[in-house]
């Protein structure tokens, strides 16, 4: 990991810009890739009220490290695969509908179709951390116990059909309301041959990076920036190594990060609704809109405006006592993200498949 | 300040308050681009950055609402008695503890009807349409239609920034009714789904971005509804409204008048009866 973080030696000036300019792809694309990549335990066990009679009890709990950027319905084969050959006999097997079934967490909570898994993940680890009979978090991520059962959806609470073609047009409905969410159009994705917008499903349905990478590269803002320096990638870089830009402000991109109308970011409170509104990449003051400047301009009673200055420093960093007590604070594909954080970077680097920024608010114990 | 509204055959120069700028078009949807933007001017459409003619990140939906905005729009429609049927019935709600997030809400009846809804292609996602449809039991019906509950919506589209229109619609048992069967009841104008094609999650136009009637969230209850995609609506009534004059209006009025045409064109698809 920390060979991400080393310092490359940047070229004299003839070489200087494609140079930076593979600087800049090369961290867009690292964490791009660590985003498709990460993945989340799940453990899923059908109801033991469902198992059908002569099924082979003891062996009904499925296991899969899932990755964050898909869908319970993708999942849904393998798992009908596993219960046909592990755990119902012939018969069972037979009446398995799959259109009815439906995923619960252990605690009772219903688990929605069109949220990607990483974000159910997140959202329950979350809810898990705060009830009030929960001990310190684990220091190691825990399998998620969900529970499956094979009948009666709750039509009441859950959008019908767990097909995967419904799960494709909620998919390409999310990559086209992020499209006009930073453009004010949809040309970008509309504009895409059909094959290439069959081949952005194919990718998440596969989950294959490159495939999916392909035809997104082109629809997805590139996170070069107009500023002078590339954001902080993650805690374990040290500041002294920050990747280098010797050049000033190199030329904003026309369709990049820091060049759209809004980026597309929802934020998920703990058991609330989820809350949508513009995010524009800079500020009035020509400055990046910040993780801190966001979430205290839309939940100032969880992330109070704070005093100290935007952009981290060493003296204020070795200063823990600048820094007020935290309330809350924000989960990004799994991720406790600093404030410091650029919107926009954060949206063209740790956006999920459907293109959108999901922040979930955790509160602190 | 004047409203603008933008058709999407037709390129026109304006000139209007000492700005002069030209509408263009692109694919279905109409471009603004200001030629020249005075200082200190606030553009009607809020959301639209002043960029020069060449720039064609330009925004192009030409109406936008802010959420408070919206929420004085149909706080204020609903207040007086207005001789549209669209309008009646309506109340204003808030989420319980957060600001923001009011929608408009009402409880209407509907009932199965007959007539054809001149859809291309019924679910072709294999789910056995003949156990959802209704039961063809005429006599039945003849003494007693049944009745369907359902639960309306106008709420703010977060995305698009203009009002969209969510329901739901339950069987006397409680039970949703599947789209095959909520497409023939009295909710829906004839034949106002002509040219889709249907799967058992949504209707969807060829030549749309997006699928004409689909499912989603609400954005407040976070139930699961039926929605019509409100950038359809939208376009419309920025049509309409651009036939009108509406010079003297403060910009609060504006969005009442743009709000009240919302919910008559939402009646041309809607049966929008109390």
């Amino acid at each position: 990991m920390s060979t991400y973080g080393t310092t490359r030696h940047v070229p004299g000036p003839a070489g200087a810009a494609s140079t930076k300019e593979r600087v800049t792809d090369y961290h867009t694309t690292l964490f791009r890739r660590l985003t498709w990549e990460g993945t989340v335990p799940l453990e899923i066990r059908v109801d033991p009220k469902e198992l059908p009679a002569n099924s082979d009890r003891g062996l009904e709990c499925y296991y899969v490290q899932a990755p964050r950027v898909s869908y319970l319905p993708l999942l849904m084969p393998e798992i009908r695969r596993f219960l046909m050959d592990v755990v119902f006999d012939e018969a069972a097997a037979r009446v398995l509908k799959e259109e009815d079934w439906w995923f619960e967490s252990a605690e009772g909570a219903l688990l929605k179709w069109h949220w990607p898994i990483g974000l159910i993940y997140d959202s329950h680890s979350i809810s898990t951390s705060i009830r009030p009979s929960s001990s310190q978090l684990h220091p190691t991520p825990s399998p998620m116990r969900l529970v499956l059962h094979l009948a009666s959806p709750p039509t009441e609470k859950l959008l019908q059909s767990p097909s995967t073609e419904a799960c494709k047009l909620a998919f390409m409905g999310q990559l086209k309301e992020a499209d006009f969410i930073r453009w004010g159009n949809t040309k970008r994705m509309t504009g895409l041959r059909k094959a290439d917008q069959d081949g952005i499903w194919e990718g998440i349905r596969d989950h294959n990076f490159d495939h999916y990478w392909r035809v997104a590269s082109k629809v997805t803002p590139t996170a070069g920036s107009a500023r002078p320096q590339s954001p902080v990638p993650s805690a374990s870089v040290s500041l002294h190594n920050r990747p280098p830009s010797a050049d000033p402000a190199g030329p904003a991109e026309r369709d990049g990060a820091y060049n759209v109308r809004s980026v597309p970011v929802r934020i998920y409170l703990p058991d609330g609704p989820v809350l949508q509104d513009l995010v524009p990449p800079l500020l009035e003051d020509g400055s990046p809109n910040t993780l801190a400047h966001f979430l205290t301009a839309h939940i100032p009673l969880l992330f109070p405006p704070r005093s100290c200055p935007s952009t981290p420093t060493h003296d204020n960093l070795n200063n823990p006592e600048t820094h007020d007590p935290e309330l809350a604070y924000a989960l990004i594909q799994g991720v406790r993200s600093p404030s410091e954080a650029e919107m926009a970077w954060l949206g063209a680097c740790m956006a999920g498949a459907d293109g959108w920024l999901n922040i979930c608010i955790g509160i602190v114990n | 300040m004047i409203a603008v509204g933008i058709g999407p055959q037709r390129r026109t120069s304006r000139h209007l308050d000492g700005l002069s700028f030209e509408v263009g078009e692109a694919d279905d949807l109409a471009v603004l681009s200001f030629n020249f933007l005075p200082s200190g001017f606030k553009p009607y459409f809020t959301s639209c950055k002043a960029v020069p003619t060449h720039d064609h990140t330009a925004p192009s939906h030409p109406i936008m609402l802010t959420r408070v905005q919206f929420e004085a729009a149909c706080k204020e429609l609903i207040a007086t008695e207005r001789p549209v049927e669209a309008l009646n019935g309506w109340s204003w709600n808030e989420h319980p503890s957060l600001p923001n997030l009011g929608f408009l809400s009402r409880r209407v009846f509907h009932f199965r009807t007959t007539q054809s809804t001149s859809i291309d292609s019924m679910p072709t996602d294999g789910v056995d349409l003949e156990e959802t449809l209704f039961e063809e039991d005429e006599a039945a019906s003849a003494i007693a239609p049944e009745s369907f509950v359902s639960c309306q919506y106008v709420v703010y589209s977060a995305t698009f920034q203009v009002p969209a229109f969510y329901f739901t619609m339950h069987d006397p048992k409680g039970a949703p009714l599947a789209l095959a069967n909520l497409v023939r009841t009295s909710l829906f104008h004839p034949f106002v789904f002509e040219q889709t094609e249907a799967t058992s999650f949504g209707l969807t136009r060829p030549a749309s971005a997006f699928p004409l009637l689909s499912q989603g969230d609400h954005p407040a209850l976070g139930t699961p509804c039926w929605y019509l995609h409100p950038c359809e609506t939208a376009k419309c009534v920025d049509e309409l409204m651009s036939e009108l004059d509406l010079a003297g209006y403060a910009e609060e009025q504006r969005f009442v008048r743009w709000l009240e045409m919302w919910f008559m064109v939402l009646g041309s698809t809607v049966n929008v009866r109390s």
